[in-house]
């Protein structure tokens, strides 16, 4: 056990039940994660991220859950968790934030009471204590007179105020690791950096760990030290963001990086991969993404680790693509 | 929201008015009263004399016109059988039938809720299949038959409780009810239990569908990422939501209550409303069963009315927006 | 029940009634509670070669048998198995005599409000507008007054009889029928081919009767179903009061009623075995029907 590893996750294995026998929506997943890092986490949807944020929060659905591998968090084994330990972490050490702000707040209690819960869940305080808290945490998220809002209901803030609300209540016991699944994709494109901004400046100060979970490779390359590319419960490329972005190595993270606006040229068409995600119950024998590849061969047939290519830098293909010298950005 | 209620009690008035002509017609279309009024044998002259006494001889629309007039001033006609005015005889007979109802409301949600709350969150659990198997069967068991077993078994076998009536009742804080004597207990909980059991099927299947609904929701994800225990999740985000839906749906059902309770109270010689209007109907007593009808058509009104108020005043999306509109 | 997906998965076809069928078979809830409605169904229709005596033949009731407990033997020598009533006619002939009547009543009201409802519903749809306000006004109002209240007030207008109990509960169901049917005839109206189908200048009944009956036929069997259990229920609470059927045409509401008088003196059995079977049959049709609907509209169920 790595001492300064905030998070490990070894060979993660989260499966559904359905009528066709068992279906993997994480399968086989490693990762470390320090103190401090930020990971991304990129995949388009059913590639099995989300699923993995709710694996590490012990947050999945019944009838699903985790059926193999390990997750350690601070050196403790967490895997096997019951309800109430996982109680005392949720909230306190990992938090996460979900998608929707729409959605993800009480609509029927004050927002003062739903942040206020969050801390008293894990601290004994007083209530007056607590607003105090609240209220310093408000501000740090950038929301004015926070005294007004703290007696206001949801339905009367913007989408990008209640996703502050969301991330301030998340930050509210200063936890050692933040699970954001795609805070900024329902937000408008100025609200959305701005928050982004804001993630960023309050984990550097106060030494958070964050995962931030995407569709958008764009999004992620701003915010992410190392990202991790996620295709059908599968990582299938990982490394430091800078490297990884310069040299994609898999097909389908060249495919995802080709797909994004900014990579293509005014008045084109936006590049796409063909096909769609391979059915979970039903995934080809080797590696998922060959259906779809364009330099698939008989070699695809059967599933490659993930290996390193350079320090900071694994992929998992037969075939990576640097390696014939070829860079699908066009710089 | 003053103008949603004055709205609300403007349509209300017309359906009221509608209502009252569509029952004074249904009820003159058949049937003669007088032959209940009079002995078979009496004389065509005496006939003649109670037709005109009782002002039936007019033709229906100064009939109908009387009606509406005596029923905005309060006076819906005399009971042909008690010869004493129909809205007294009705207002006497209310507060039992309203004790019956409400106690059998109380005990339709304390039953009812935490159990439909439990199958909701173990939907596939035993637990959840024997509660939702019961409300099938509670919905599916008629409920005279099943005050009659529970007269069997409660009084006639074991002898633990009286088998009709009301028992004593006692005045507290002026109200009278036998919700304040041992004896009036008793006598209570029979016809009370009887006429909750319909309910206490239809309250689990409602909290079960949106326990189930509720607890899909984002904000119920996000309070357990926050580390909330089950029963504070219960408590402060589960309950609050679908209670909403619960009190309007259960407000509109008290009316079906006060209906259901002309069963009930048959089985179990229960004095109120509804003994009164089966009585009635079997008698031909005229008066009576109008005045029943409109009182029912009125209370139904208003019962609508209070639910969306209490809808308005429960859920803040619905309040803040009249204030801030 | 407006979800267009399960609308088309009734389309009438062989096929989708065999897979229909199929799936009811496979539960054993199911299996148990249909088999249990056809062996009611059956009995209630041959009752008088099932019933080992015909309580309503004078001839053979005497009044010497009255109020034998269940298992004895009649003076004939027939064994009661569920003992007899005040005026010794066998339980369990009148039981099975009783559910004839219930049966009939339950069915024919539907039968009935069914074909009122559908031609209310589809005109309604039809037509739109004022005619479909109009008309579903009417619905509302009828279906804000209990369905017991609306029919002891008919009664009370109509008087006893078979027919009326009828026509009582007919007139209490149709609206929401109309209402179903409405619903789901609203869906196709809404889809687009609709409108190419009404500039093909075909009659209106043409296209009513192709286009938007199919549509219903799902929710209406459904409704059909639950609703049968619920006027069975209904009418013996009417009968029950007094205000039902004739003692001279007992349905399971009256004999539970008629039983009601010897219950203080112990007999429990002339009101406890009626009721049974009018719970076992309401019971059956519920589940059943609640099955039904999960396999025919699987979104809704859950």
């Amino acid at each position: 056990m790595n001492p300064t590893k905030l998070l490990s996750i070894q060979g993660l294995r989260t499966e559904f039940p359905t009528p066709d026998g068992p279906l993997a929506a994480v399968n086989g997943v490693n990762l470390e994660i320090a103190r401090g890092d930020v990971l991304g986490i990129v995949g388009e949807s059913g590639s099995g991220k989300t699923v993995l944020g709710l694996s590490i929060m012990g947050l999945v659905d019944q009838p699903g859950r985790v059926t193999a591998g390990r997750i350690t968090f601070d050196g403790t084994d967490v895997t096997n968790y019951s309800e109430a330990q996982w109680q005392g972490l949720r909230g306190n050490k990992v938090a996460m934030i979900f998608q929707d702000p729409t959605t993800s707040l009480n609509p029927v209690q004050r927002i003062g009471a739903q942040m206020i819960e969050a801390i008293q869940a894990h601290r004994d305080i007083s209530s007056d204590a607590a607003r105090q808290i609240v209220r310093e945490a408000m501000v740090r998220v950038g929301i004015n007179s926070p005294d007004e809002r703290l007696e206001a209901y949801p339905h009367q803030f913007s989408g990008g105020m209640r996703q502050r609300v969301v991330i301030a209540t998340a930050l509210l016991n200063a936890p050692d690791l933040i699970i954001a699944d795609e805070p900024t994709t329902a937000l408008d494109v100025t609200v959305q950096a701005q928050i982004l901004r804001d993630m960023r400046r309050l984990c550097r100060d106060t030494g958070t760990a964050l995962i931030w979970i995407s569709h958008d490779l764009g999004v992620v390359a701003q915010i992410a030290h190392r990202v991790a590319v996620m295709y059908a419960g599968r990582i299938v490329e990982q490394g430091a963001t800078e490297e990884m972005l310069k040299s994609p190595s898999h097909p389908y993270t060249v495919g995802l990086m080709a797909s994004m606006p900014a990579n293509t040229p005014r008045g084109q068409r936006l590049a796409s991969i063909p096909g769609g995600l391979p059915q979970l119950s039903n995934l080809p024998k080797g590696c998922s993404f060959a259906p779809r590849c364009t330099h698939a061969t008989e070699a695809c047939e059967i599933l490659p680790d993930l290996c390193f290519t350079s320090a900071n830098h694994a992929v998992r293909c037969v075939s990576p693509l640097h390696e014939r010298g070829q860079h699908a950005t066009g710089d | 929201m003053l103008a949603f209620i004055l709205r609300r009690i403007m349509q209300s008035v017309v359906v009221l008015f509608v209502m009252s002509l569509i029952v004074f017609s249904m009820i003159n279309l058949v049937g003669d009263p007088v032959d209940m009024l009079v002995n078979p044998e009496s004389l065509p002259e005496e006939i003649d004399r109670v037709r005109r006494d009782f002002g039936l001889d007019q033709p229906a629309y100064v009939q109908y016109w009387k009606f509406l007039t005596g029923a905005l001033s309060g006076d819906l006609g005399n009971s042909f059988i008690f010869g004493r005015p129909a809205l007294a005889l009705m207002a006497e007979r209310f507060p039992a039938t309203l004790e019956l109802a409400t106690t059998a409301l109380v005990i339709a949600v304390t039953v009812g809720l935490p159990l439909g709350v439990y199958a909701g969150l173990r939907p596939n659990g035993w637990g959840a299949r024997i509660i939702m198997g019961g409300s099938v069967l509670g919905i599916s068991v008629p409920t005279f038959w099943l005050g009659l077993m529970m007269i069997i078994v409660f009084s006639v076998i074991l002898g633990w409780l009286p088998v009709s009536g009301r028992g004593e009742t006692a005045v507290f804080f002026g109200i009278e009810s036998s919700l304040f004597t041992v004896d009036g207990l008793k006598h209570i909980i029979l016809p009370a239990t009887n006429l909750a059991l319909f309910k206490i099927a239809m309250v689990i299947r409602l909290t079960r569908a949106g326990t189930e609904e509720v607890m899909a929701q984002d904000y119920i994800k996000f309070a357990r990422a926050k580390g909330l225990s089950s029963k504070r999740i219960v408590r402060a985000h589960l309950l609050p939501n679908i209670l909403i839906p619960i009190i309007t749906v259960l407000g509109i059902e008290f009316g079906t209550l006060i209906a259901f309770a002309t069963v009930t109270e048959s089985i179990f010689a229960w004095p109120g409303l509804g003994k009164l209007v089966i009585d009635a109907i079997v008698n031909l007593d005229r008066p009576i069963v109008v005045a029943y009808l409109l009182f029912v058509v009125a209370l139904f009104l208003v019962l609508n009315l209070v639910v969306d108020i209490i809808y308005a005043v429960l859920d803040p999306r619905v309040r803040l927006q009249g204030e801030e509109g | 029940m407006s979800n267009p997906k399960a609308m088309s998965a009734l389309r009438p076809g062989n096929e989708r009634i065999s897979k229909t069928l199929q799936a009811l078979m496979s539960k054993p809830t199911t299996l148990i509670s249909g088999l249990l409605l056809l062996s009611i169904v059956v009995s209630a229709i041959f009752a008088p070669l099932i019933a080992p005596t015909n309580p309503y033949d004078l001839a053979t009731v005497s009044i010497l048998d009255g109020r034998l407990a269940p298992g004895d033997e009649m003076f004939d020598g027939t064994i009661a198995w569920l003992g007899t009533d005040g005026a010794g006619r066998d339980v369990l002939s009148a039981i099975i005599y009783g559910l004839r009547t219930s049966l009939i009543v339950a069915i024919s009201s539907a039968l009935i409000a069914l074909t009122v409802g559908l031609a209310v519903g589809l005109t309604a749809a039809f037509y739109g507008g004022r005619i479909d306000a109009f008309l579903m006004r009417i619905v509302d109002i009828q279906l804000s007054f209990p369905a017991i209240l609306v029919a002891l007030v008919l009664l009370a207008l109509l008087g006893k009889g078979v027919d009326k109990v009828i026509i009582a509960l007919a007139i209490v169901q149709w609206a929401l029928y109309a209402r179903t049917v409405r619903a789901a005839a609203m869906v196709e109206r809404r889809k687009e081919y609709f409108e190419a189908v009404t500039c093909l200048e075909l009659s209106n009944a043409r296209i009513i009767w192709k286009h938007l009956l199919p549509n219903s036929v799902s929710s209406l069997i459904v409704l059909a179903t639950l609703q049968t259990a619920h006027s069975i229920s209904i009418e013996a609470t009417l009968s029950f009061l007094g205000v039902g059927v004739p003692i001279t045409e007992p349905s399971l509401g009256s004999l539970i009623s008629n039983g009601f008088d010897y219950v203080l003196s112990g007999a429990y059995w002339i009101t406890f075995f009626p009721g049974i079977m009018l719970l076992a049959t309401v019971a059956a049709i519920n589940i059943f029907g609640d099955q039904l609907r999960a396999i025919i509209n699987p979104r809704i169920s859950k």
